[in-house]
This record gives structure tokens, sequence and C-alpha cells, in this order.
């Protein structure tokens, strides 16, 4: 017989595998961040309208590469309905989505690094010093991307876990990629506003410890979408 | 004591407001091996996937003989079907190595085996997505002799094979099994287009009309002119 913690770890293996494999969706994810920082970077000075903007955009692009990861994890789902040989086999719903998820999760932090190191170059900060004189990060620029990372992954955890539960939700639709944005969009809203709002605070603030409320309610968020699938996930993929 | 893996009773599944299936009620005992027979759109697959869990009856029970809870019976039981149910970004042997690892312990010696015996061996690293129907129905094949289901739900499991494929799985039908593998199957249900390869095959006639089941009875008290007649 089978256990659940093998259950889980081939399913987190199997997902590891698909997204990187061939590194399609990651490359694509990263062009497309990369290319966006550039186009707003160089088109307005920068004192201007780039720092205003620099936060919104580091978040949309996080967004839409969540969104990239949900489709691309969707449609092998879909393409032939691999997961009903895993319905058949009796595995626990929660466990499928477990591994998904965290799989998910995996995938979108190494992403968010990727793409906070991009940013961080590119528009750095207006109160902090990037460069060292060393020519490498300073000790403050330190803690600034560790806070930035944090607030990231916090947000990765809850769009990662709400969005396997949309995914599930919506695979069996005809319109399923539309269904998908329509449910995913606005609940993934509350957790992409505070993690922006957030970095925004320590991006234009000196003081890099305040607005830690805000980190915390980004993570009952988190929390709410990780319950609400192991709850749930075993009546949403169904059919 | 009843001694059956399954029993169904009143079991009803709908798509919007048709019902596909409705008061579908049996037992699949050890050693029974059934034909189904029924019309396209008669409700055949729709029971299979019932049977085998993929979908969830929305009306009636399931329950399960031998000692078996839910979860026993699903590590008991597997469906070969039409639709690949597979990951088409992997290759064969990740694929198999995933879905083993569902039932307990994955054997690399036992996918080479599998892989060979299925004559899938040359083509292990392709990725899945290249493969033709035939291949993957071999594929489906190779997942069932790594799993050794007693039950077996075979749902047009011809397509797409060629002649070689075919004799594979006609021999699996009739040996009931693969000692090689040391697998035996107890019970199946099989569809199939070819009613007189699935009268051949099998020792109990069910047949399935507008959703319901109409008959079952021994092959023996039913004649294959009869079964045409209810399909013409």
């Amino acid at each position: 017989m089978s256990n659940p913690g093998r259950v889980f770890l081939s399913v987190l293996k199997k997902e590891l595998h698909l997204y990187f494999r061939g590194t399609g969706f990651f490359t694509v994810s990263v062009v497309f961040a990369i290319g966006l920082y550039f186009l707003f970077r160089f088109t307005y000075p920068t004192d201007g309208l780039t720092f205003n903007v620099a936060v919104s955009i580091l978040w949309a692009v996080h967004l839409i590469s969540s969104i990239f990861s949900l489709l691309a994890s969707q449609e092998w789902e879909w393409e032939k309905n691999a997961l009903r040989a895993i319905k058949i086999s009796g595995a626990d719903g929660y466990i499928n989505f477990l591994g998904k998820s965290i799989a998910a999760l995996i995938t979108l932090t190494i992403l968010w690094a990727v793409e906070i190191t991009a940013w961080v170059f590119l528009f750095g900060s207006p109160h902090i010093k990037i460069m060292a004189p060393e020519g490498f990060f300073s000790s403050i620029a330190w803690v600034f991307l560790a806070q930035v990372f944090f607030t990231g992954l916090i947000a990765s955890t809850g769009i990662a876990f709400l969005g396997q539960i949309t995914s599930v939700l919506a695979l069996h639709s005809r319109f399923r990629h539309v269904l998908l944005f329509i449910v995913f969009f606005p609940l993934s809203l509350p957790a992409i506003i505070t993690g922006a709002s957030y970095t925004r605070l320590v991006y234009t603030s000196q003081d890099l410890f305040s607005g830690m409320h805000m980190l915390t309610l980004e993570s009952a968020y988190a929390f709410l979408y990780i319950a609400a699938g192991i709850i749930l996930y075993d009546f949403l993929w169904e059919e | 004591m009843d001694d059956h893996y399954l029993k169904f009773d009143n079991l009803g599944k709908q798509y919007g407001y048709q019902w596909a299936v409705r008061s579908a009620s049996g037992k699949i005992h050890p050693d029974s091996y059934i034909s189904l027979f029924g019309a396209n759109g008669a409700g055949k697959s729709t029971l299979l996937y019932l049977l085998s869990g993929v979908y969830r009856a929305q009306e009636g029970d399931l329950s399960y003989g031998r000692g078996l809870n839910k979860k026993a019976f699903h590590h008991t039981m597997q469906l070969m079907s039409h639709q690949s149910m597979l990951y088409h970004r992997l290759n064969a042997v990740e694929n198999l190595t995933f879905f083993q690892s569902l039932y307990g312990e994955v054997s690399a010696a036992d996918i080479t085996k599998a892989l060979a015996y299925t004559g899938l061996e040359k083509h292990k690293h392709k990725t899945v997505d290249g493969y033709s129907r035939g291949m993957l129905q071999r594929l489906m094949l190779a997942r069932l002799l790594l799993a050794r289901p007693e039950v077996v739900f075979f749902d047009e499991p011809f397509t797409g094979l060629d002649i070689r494929g075919q004799k594979l799985l006609l021999s699996i039908l009739e040996n009931r099994g693969v000692n090689d593998f040391n697998w035996k199957i107890q019970s199946y249900v099989f569809v199939d287009h070819d009613i007189s390869r699935a009268y051949e095959h099998c020792e109990e006639v069910w047949f399935i009309d507008n959703g319901s089941i109409k008959e079952m009875k021994p092959r023996k008290d039913i004649p294959l002119k009869q079964i045409r007649e209810w399909l013409s």
C-alpha cells in the first residue's frame, strides 16, 4: 500500500519536473519580466513616474508570472485527463493539492528571486544606496532585499495554494481559462495588494521595519487559502 | 458472506439535465468476466467511470466486499480506457514511475520489463506527446502490468492498437493476466465496439440501454444473435 507521504513527494517531484522541463515556462516568465522592467525604466525620467510605479510593475509582473504558471499547471492536467488516473489510485485529493501547490510555490519563489534581483538593479530605491563602495550590495540593501523577498514569498504562498483551488474548479469547464481568471483574479487581489503596499512602504521609507502588520495580514490570507484547499479539494476535484 | 469486490445500488450520474446512467445496480464478484453491451451513448463508459471512482455518483451507493474499504479497493482495481490519462510532457519511464509510486514501491527493473513486454523499450525516453494512439494504449497496458490489479475495467482498450498490440491485449484477456508479471485478473468488465470479440471474452453479459442496465445474465443464456438484435 502507498502512504500519503510518498504520494505527496511523487506529486511534488512530477510537478517540478513539468514546470522545469525544457525551461520554456521559466524563460518566458523571466524574459517577460525583464522586458517590462526595461520598458518602464527607460521610458520615464528616473526621478519621476518611474519610482512611483516601480513597485506596481514588480507586483504586476509577479501576478502575470503566477498566472502563466497556473495556466501551465492546469493545461497538463487537462490535456489527457491524467488527474483521473490519480483518482483511480484512490489517492486523497488534499495530498494531490499539497503536492501541486508546494511545487507551484517553489517555482514562483525562484521566479520571484530572479524578478526582484533584476528589479533592484534597474530601479534601486529612492532612499537606499543599493551598491556598496566595493561594488556589491550594501548591507542595508540586503535588509531591503530580504524584506521584499519575504513579502513576495508569503504572497506567493497564497497565490500558489489559491491557484490550485481555482485551477481544479475550472478544469472541467469548457471555458476553463476564462473561469480561472474570473475566480482567481479577485481572490488573489488581497494578497497582492497587501504585498505591494508593504513593498512600497519599505521602498519609499527609511524605516525598514514599519508595516509588519501588513505581513501578518498577508500571512492570514495565505493560511486561509491553504486551509480552504485542504478542506475543499476532495470535493472540488470530483466530476 | 456474500463474496463480492464491489456492489452498486441505484447508481445515477447526469450531465447537465440528461441522465447518462440511472438506477444501475449490480455486483462484481471474483471470477466474473463481464462484457458490457450497449449502443453509442447508452452509458457504458459513464458506468465504468462511476465504478472506478473517476466520477462521483449523484445517486445511489457503492460498497465494497472481501474486507476491502474504498482505498483498498482502489489499490486492487484499474481502468484501461481509450483516454490515455497520462502526462504528455513526461516520458514513458517518468509516467510509469509516477503512477506506480501512487500504489507502492517503484521498481526500475519492473518498469523496464513492462516496457519491453509492451514493445516500448526503444521509445522509453521520448515524451509521450510524440506517441501515436497505439503507443499510448501500449503504455497504459504497461501501467496495468505494473499495478497488477485484481479487477480491471476495460473501456474500448483496443482503440488504436496495431495487430501486435491487439494480440498482446487478447492474450491478457484470454489468460486473465500475465504469468511473467505474477498478475492474475480476478474480474473484469469489458466494453468493446467489436461485439463478437466482447462476447467471446466474457462469461457474463450485461446490457445497458438509456443509462439503465436491462440484462445481467450468464453468456450461455444469451446467444450472440440476441445481442445483435438488441443493438440494431
